[in-house]
């Protein structure tokens, strides 16, 4: 049996979908320009793409058609080789349709992944935002030139430069004239910023295992999903994830005119009776239409990173 | 004779389907999104805006009205394209049903889908099963190459004047409609070499007043549900012939009626329908390491049924198992549809195997190779006891 190479990217819906999904695509055509075979595919449920929610798209690559084709009919691979974090505010993990609540962005690396993050930070950096894992992999910053949408040049250079997965001359020839000068990024790959993250380490919890899933006998008829309390949110579906710019509210201008309360899609803001407002942000999902509601421009967006450590 | 080859690319089924669709030159699509049928219609938006070929691209008002668009078309001598998914399928019933009475060899593409609710974008047969009595042909693509090769057929056999009944080219949703594969899409050349132009010989026209499919009743039903029964009989020689053809111009070989997977020497067979012959074929070659000699048949075509095909096939066989992405509650054995139609195929058979059924894979949960794993365990059992110990076995379900 040949090996079969996986590559997940993940992005976000319509800010990186494209990104996320024309980066597996030119890895899988550039593989079979290489004489091997590939499919690639973005994962079902993400499909059609929400804004700003995590998705994932994939692409498997082998040698032989033979190896590859009994892991195609699937929705994601159990593990991947290598995986693109193509917004660093994904470390916050990523949440599918499939009610297993928030999981972490390394869920699916194998054994000596590679990592391949859009950031400005050091990997020493970047680490304390990525939760723990019981195994070993090797982390790569790059500077994509945008916080949200990087270009797929740098991001492929690394990429090419630390793994062997397609030859470089397939990779460019994928890219053709679109993207003629791959080469300027792979040489600059050369002074990658990386480093070998044992397992164990991370400056957030690990998380545990995925929860249960009730058999046929243990469920009520159909399916029936309670409601959430009254006064309460849905602790099995913290919105926060979404967001890569974070609001908040100077409470020194506001003028408890409730607009922001009113107009938030995710009932994530508390507000009441003569209260002053306060967002709860484990379910902002950061869309700032507070920011533009606000009478007295009270409320302000900052890239998350630069707010506070992310929740 | 020298022509233009076909070109590779790394497409989903989607818009492996739409290609199909501009390579046929088809005068009328009728559109109404539900995923993941959306993605041929997406594809072939695209193709039009970029003036890849010229079409009148109507979005209906719900896929009732869009199929009855697509008929319409087809009964003023236009190539007409429609599809839908799951309940979108079911919602356009009544027009499915008089496309096929009217005799318009309409094609059109079923993502397949569950039934909703609860809401699964995943693959079920259900839909595609609920209209399997009508006359409509339906072919089954397990990955991107074949659904546009069953669409360029399924126009050549449709408008048939031997046949003139419409086509149903089902697709497991995400699995062969929405993952890219390397795909040899064809030139011009060789789809106008294939296919001819559709000619009806009674089309509607201001010039050529009729009228079509009155009030008739008992003086007249009977005799239209004949004349669909004697062309679903003459069915099976065109597909045979059109495959011919196919193979000839294209350069790749189809079998029509059923893919036969190390066969031959098999002592025990899976049948099953659609992308679950990924796993089902890496299945097969993991058992043959280990010395079983396992087989799998997948059917292409599941109207007309290939029958005789089947019969000679299964025949002597040690067990075979079934496998069934769909249900029919309440059916006899509590089994899935395909096994119904399996079972009553070999009733007079003389040397007939055990049959088992598994339903699998349903709101479309992967069937991997160790789905298959499970259910050879079962079907070598069955074998042994020359009959199964249970009929119906649910795998992969929580309990």
């Amino acid at each position: 049996m040949e090996k079969i190479y996986y590559i997940e990217t993940n992005g976000r819906g319509v800010k990186s979908d494209n990104i996320a999904r024309e980066i597996v695509d030119t890895i899988a055509t550039a593989a079979l320009k290489d004489g091997n075979v590939a499919i690639s595919y973005m994962s079902y449920g993400d499909d059609p793409v929400r804004v700003g929610i995590p998705m994932k798209a994939f692409t498997a690559v082998s040698s032989k058609w033979e190896s590859i084709e009994g892991e195609v009919a699937r929705y994601n691979p159990d593990r991947v080789n290598v995986s693109f974090i193509l917004d660093q505010t994904l470390s916050k993990g990523v949440e599918n349709w499939a009610n297993m609540g928030r999981r972490s962005i390394l869920e699916k690396i194998k054994l000596g992944a590679l990592v391949i993050v859009n950031t400005t930070r050091t990997p020493e950096e970047y680490l304390t935002y990525l939760p723990k894992t019981d195994l070993d992999y090797t982390l790569v910053t790059i500077d994509g030139g945008d916080i949200e949408r990087p270009s797929v040049l740098p991001l492929l250079g690394a990429f090419v430069a630390e793994s062997s997965i397609v030859s470089e001359q397939a990779l460019h020839d994928t890219l053709g004239e679109k993207y003629p000068n791959l080469e300027k990024f792979v040489e600059s790959a050369a002074t990658l910023k990386k480093m070998k993250v044992p397992k164990g380490a991370g400056g957030m919890p690990p998380y545990g295992p995925p929860p249960r899933l009730p058999g046929a006998s243990e469920m009520p008829i159909a399916v029936v999903v309670p409601a959430v309390p009254e006064k309460g949110r849905n602790p099995n579906y913290k919105t926060s994830s979404n967001r890569t710019y974070k609001q908040s509210i100077d409470l020194d201008q506001c003028i408890r005119c409730k607009n922001c309360w009113i107009f938030c899609p995710d009932g994530a803001i508390d507000m009441r009776g003569d209260e002053l407002p306060s967002i709860d942000y484990d379910y902002c999902s950061g869309c700032g239409i507070c920011v533009n509601t606000c009478p007295v421009g009270a409320i302000d967006s900052q890239i998350e990173f630069k707010v506070e450590v992310m929740k | 004779m020298s022509q233009v080859k076909a070109r590779r690319e790394l497409i989903t089924g989607c818009v492996s389907v739409a290609h199909a669709i501009r390579l046929s030159d088809v005068d009328v699509i009728a559109a109404y999104p539900i995923r993941p049928y959306t993605g041929v219609m997406n594809a072939v938006a695209e193709m039009l805006g970029a003036g890849e070929f010229d079409a009148e691209y109507l979005v209906a008002d719900s896929e009732h009205g869009q199929f009855e668009i697509g008929k319409h078309a087809s009964m003023v001598g236009a190539r007409a394209f429609v599809g839908s998914s799951g309940v979108g399928w079911a919602y356009a019933m009544e027009a499915i049903v008089i496309t096929a009475t009217n005799r318009a060899p309409v094609v059109a593409l079923v993502g397949n889908r569950a039934l909703d609710d609860p809401g699964a974008f995943g693959t079920e047969h259900n839909e595609t099963f609920m209209t399997r009595d009508i006359g409509w042909m339906f072919s089954w693509a397990a990955d991107a190459q074949e659904a546009m090769d069953l669409t360029l057929l399924s126009y050549r056999i449709s408008e048939d004047p031997r046949v003139m009944l419409p086509s149903a080219v089902c697709a497991d949703g995400s699995f062969v409609t929405h993952i890219k594969y390397p795909v040899d899409i064809p030139s011009q050349e060789q789809v106008d070499q294939f296919l001819p132009p559709y000619k009806r010989s009674s089309a509607l026209h201001p010039d050529n007043p009729f009228t079509v499919a009155p009030q008739c009743n008992e003086e007249y039903v009977f005799e239209t549900r004949k004349q669909i029964d004697d062309a679903v009989r003459r069915e099976h020689e065109v597909v045979l012939e059109a495959h011919k053809d196919f193979s000839k111009i294209f350069d790749r070989q189809h079998e029509p009626f059923l893919e036969t997977y190390m066969t031959e020497d098999a002592d025990i067979i899976f049948i099953g329908i659609g992308s679950l012959a990924l796993a089902a074929r890496a299945s097969v070659r993991e058992f043959r390491k280990r010395g079983k000699k396992v087989g799998f048949i997948r059917i292409k075509r599941f109207r007309p049924f290939p029958t005789e095909e089947l019969r000679s096939l299964l025949k002597g066989r040690e067990a075979v198992g079934v496998v069934d992405i769909d249900f029919s509650f309440g059916s006899p054995n509590h089994g899935g549809v395909v096994y119904q139609e399996i079972r009553s195929t070999l009733y007079d058979e003389p040397d007939k195997p055990p049959i088992v059924n598994f339903i699998a894979g349903l709101g479309g949960r992967p069937v991997t190779v160790a789905t298959f794993r499970e259910m050879a365990d079962i079907t070598f059992k069955t074998a042994e006891r020359g009959k199964p110990e249970r009929d119906v076995y649910w795998i992969d379900v929580r309990v």
